[in-house]
């Protein structure tokens, strides 16, 4: 039996930054040799001591032995500003795997975000590992793939031009753009250099004869991908079409939310498929409150429900639906389902079948796009 | 150009062997090394006339140059019983591609299905292809993978053999055991036959002490997959781990409807994921009047609405949900979505947001056991 570690977590600083980096790159190399450097892959996230502060750490004799990074965003969907914190570069040393740090970590991050008023977090690691924690597999949307016979079926109403992203200028007036689909607010001189991840590409969708840009796209070219967008529809077609032709096939992933988009891309794309997520409700009672203005509009006259989450410890949280009403007591994995789906509220066990009203207002929407994946 | 086509004829049992070379001919054109369909699929080209049947042909000068094959299924889910054909075999030689044989295959396959009475049918292939035709992307369920890790978690309240299915016997008591999650209607005979596909392989639980199998699976080894399972739900979970153990991990599609089986899967997996299936709403009478058991299940009181589904060439179709009400006109492609989702009713073009009942009845559930694909 090893013995568990017994360190306390902490707050990672700007001056750590060297050896957390070295750090990640040893224990993520030891399973996929090839896999970049961090600073490579997240340049944003390693740059100040704010950033460094997102991430906690272990340590055994001075040396960072465990360390989870917890990145708090504003997700702008439906009509609603939903706080929610991806959770990344989940590691630890194999010396001391099995040793209850990275439960430690994790419990940690997870208490760091309730105080700090986040209402949910997201990460894409496996099921078995983070399910115990909370986080569970929910919808996140629809994943669009386009072969390069259909990009050429592309007309030639806008040009595209093309950039590497560490040589792109972002301007006061394409940042703007950024509002007609989901997003993560973001501030421009941060957003420069998030866009600079995976050595991505800027591309910008311009009508023949003018300057004026009608949509962009930051494309990871290595994956092939369409990993943020923004603009109109045709506009937004038309910069995937062209990636399809460029890299001989092309994908683009769109929130259920953003409904037009989905429509033109399910009409003209080769494939889709469904892609989810782990989600982890962090608070039932912030996730309410924030989508708000989403459950509002979908809520049948005179219904209404009290959600109870059950949390680790015996505690429990409470929010209202409507007025509030029937009780439904779930743990936070069971909520995650309820709220998020796809499965019918109804469907969720401890869920009655009497609260069919619920299937009306869930699940809610939730996707964040590639570009802000950690 | 369509004109100079020949027409489509039903292919004999003495078409067989030209069938299956052509066949052959023009997906190992696509996938050099591509397997010949009796060995991939024997239960569809067993030497029967019936069996012949199944397909539709185009001759030039005397010689197939165009095929598509329609098996018809009668689906077992959630207390329903539809008649679902699969379309599959669809292949055209090169030297026609371009032509309109495969529309005009297609036609004549759909319109022969209407005529058989199907209430809905399935295929596998890709979107741009088949969409113009009605077929849609729905979600059909979860693929959950065990890893071996995972795998090695398996109690020994069970003993699990294994044999090949060319050497296996299923029983009369195994076969009748299939009722306990979705099936497709088969016969011992056919069945028989059909669990030979792909070296597939019986896997058998049983208790400890008793030679009576609690469960059994049929799995592809060369794909890690089981195809289908049946028996008591800690019997299948017992089944899947020792194949995650035995095959170095696999993977396991359970439909929603199986709800105890998922839960379990779910709350053990090392992954999961969402499985779509590509639906064609074949006639909209069909396919509400044999979900009937489901829809009343959960049709609101006092509710009722009129889904007319609208067909190529101006016809269209209506179907009552409870005794009617108002009109619902979408196409076959949005009469799909809308009755399999994932999305909400009310989330689909051209369904008034005022019919909210209609989220509490739909999405319909669909599967198709890898096992029965075509």
């Amino acid at each position: 039996m090893k013995e568990i570690h017994k360190s306390l977590p902490e707050k990672a600083t700007l001056a750590d930054m060297p050896e957390l980096l070295d750090f990640l790159k040893g224990v993520f190399s030891a399973n996929n040799p090839t896999h970049p450097r961090f600073e490579w892959l997240y340049p944003d996230m390693f740059l100040d001591e704010g950033k460094a502060g997102r991430h906690l750490v272990l340590r055994r004799g001075g040396k960072i032995v465990s360390s989870v990074g917890t990145y708090p965003l504003t997700l702008n969907t439906a009509g609603c500003k939903v706080t929610i914190a991806g959770v990344g570069q989940v590691a630890t040393s194999q010396e001391m795997a099995g040793r209850g740090c990275m439960s430690q970590l994790l419990e940690a991050s997870i208490a760091r975000m309730e105080e700090e008023g986040v209402a949910l977090s997201w990460l894409s690691g496996r099921h078995d590992r983070y399910g115990r924690f909370g986080w569970e597999f929910v919808f996140r949307g629809y994943n669009h793939s386009f072969i390069e016979k259909i990009g050429r079926t592309a007309d030639d109403s806008f040009h595209v031009t093309q950039e590497k992203c560490t040589d792109a200028v972002m301007t006061d007036e394409l940042f703007a753009m950024r509002g007609s689909n989901s997003y993560i607010s973001d501030t421009m001189a941060n957003y420069s250099v998030v866009m600079q991840r995976s050595e991505a590409e800027l591309w910008v969708a311009r009508p023949r004869g003018s300057s004026e840009p009608v949509a962009w796209t930051i494309v990871f070219p290595g994956a092939k991908k369409l990993a943020e967008y923004c603009g109109t529809v045709d506009g937004i077609l038309h910069l995937v079409k062209v990636a399809a032709v460029r890299f001989g096939g092309a994908s683009v992933f769109a929130s259920p939310a953003d409904k037009d988009l989905n429509e033109r891309l399910r009409a003209e794309s080769s494939g889709m498929t469904f892609g989810g997520h782990m989600l982890l409700v962090v608070s039932i009672k912030k996730t309410l409150e924030q989508y708000t203005p989403y459950i509002n509009s979908r809520l049948p006259a005179g219904f209404g429900a009290t959600l109870r989450m059950r949390l680790p410890g015996g505690r429990c949280e409470e929010a209202s639906i409507g007025g509030g009403g029937p009780v439904v007591e779930l743990d936070r994995k069971l909520m995650a389902r309820l709220l998020f789906g796809p499965e019918r509220a109804t469907q969720v066990p401890g869920v009655g079948r009497d609260l069919a009203s619920l299937d009306t207002v869930l699940p809610l929407p939730c996707s964040l796009p590639d570009l802000y994946h950690v | 150009m369509m004109d100079n086509l020949p027409h489509p004829e039903m292919a004999h049992r003495g078409d067989l062997p030209e069938l299956l070379d052509f066949l052959h001919r023009v997906f190992s054109e696509r996938t050099p090394g591509h397997a010949r369909f009796e060995d991939i699929s024997p239960d569809l080209f067993r030497d029967s006339e019936e069996k012949a049947g199944r397909f539709l042909v185009l001759r030039d000068e005397g010689r197939i140059v165009a095929a598509a094959g329609s098996h018809p299924s009668t689906l077992n889910i959630a207390g329903c019983k539809i008649s679902a054909i699969g379309l599959g075999q669809v292949a055209t030689a090169p030297e026609m591609t371009g032509r309109g044989g495969m529309t005009r295959l297609l036609n004549a396959t759909i319109a022969r299905m209407k005529e058989e009475g199907a209430a809905v049918s399935w295929l596998g292939g890709r979107r741009d292809r088949y969409g113009r035709f009605g077929w849609e992307y729905i979600l059909s369920g979860y693929n959950y993978s065990i890893s071996e890790k995972i795998g090695h978690s398996a109690d020994d309240s069970f003993l699990v053999s294994q044999e090949k299915c060319e050497d296996a016997v299923i029983t009369e008591d195994m076969f009748a055991m299939r009722a306990s999650c979705v099936y497709v209607s088969d016969s011992l005979e056919n069945y028989s036959v059909r669990i030979t596909r792909k070296a597939g392989e019986l896997f058998m639980a049983h208790g400890r002490n008793s030679s009576s199998p609690v469960a059994w699976a049929v799995a592809s080894p060369a794909e890690k997959r089981i195809v289908e399972y049946s028996g008591a739900v800690e019997g299948i979970v017992k089944i899947v781990k020792t194949a995650a153990v035995r095959l170095g991990g696999v993977s396991a599609f359970v439909s929603p409807v199986d709800k105890g089986l998922n839960e379990r899967l779910r709350a053990e997996s090392s992954g999961v994921g969402f499985a779509g299936q590509m639906l064609l709403v074949v006639s909209i009478r069909k396919t509400v009047e044999q979900y009937a058991p489901y829809i009343e299940a959960r049709l609101p009181k006092g509710f009722g609405v009129t889904l007319r589904m609208s067909l190529p060439g101006g016809g269209f179709e209506e179907a009552d949900i409870g005794s009617g009400g108002a009109v619902v006109e979408l196409d076959r492609k949005s009469m799909v979505r809308l009755l399999f989702g994932p999305e909400r009713a009310t989330d689909i073009p051209g369904v008034n947001p005022s019919l909210v009942q209609l989220d509490t009845i739909f999405p319909l559930p669909f599967c198709i056991q890898p096992l029965f694909s075509v």
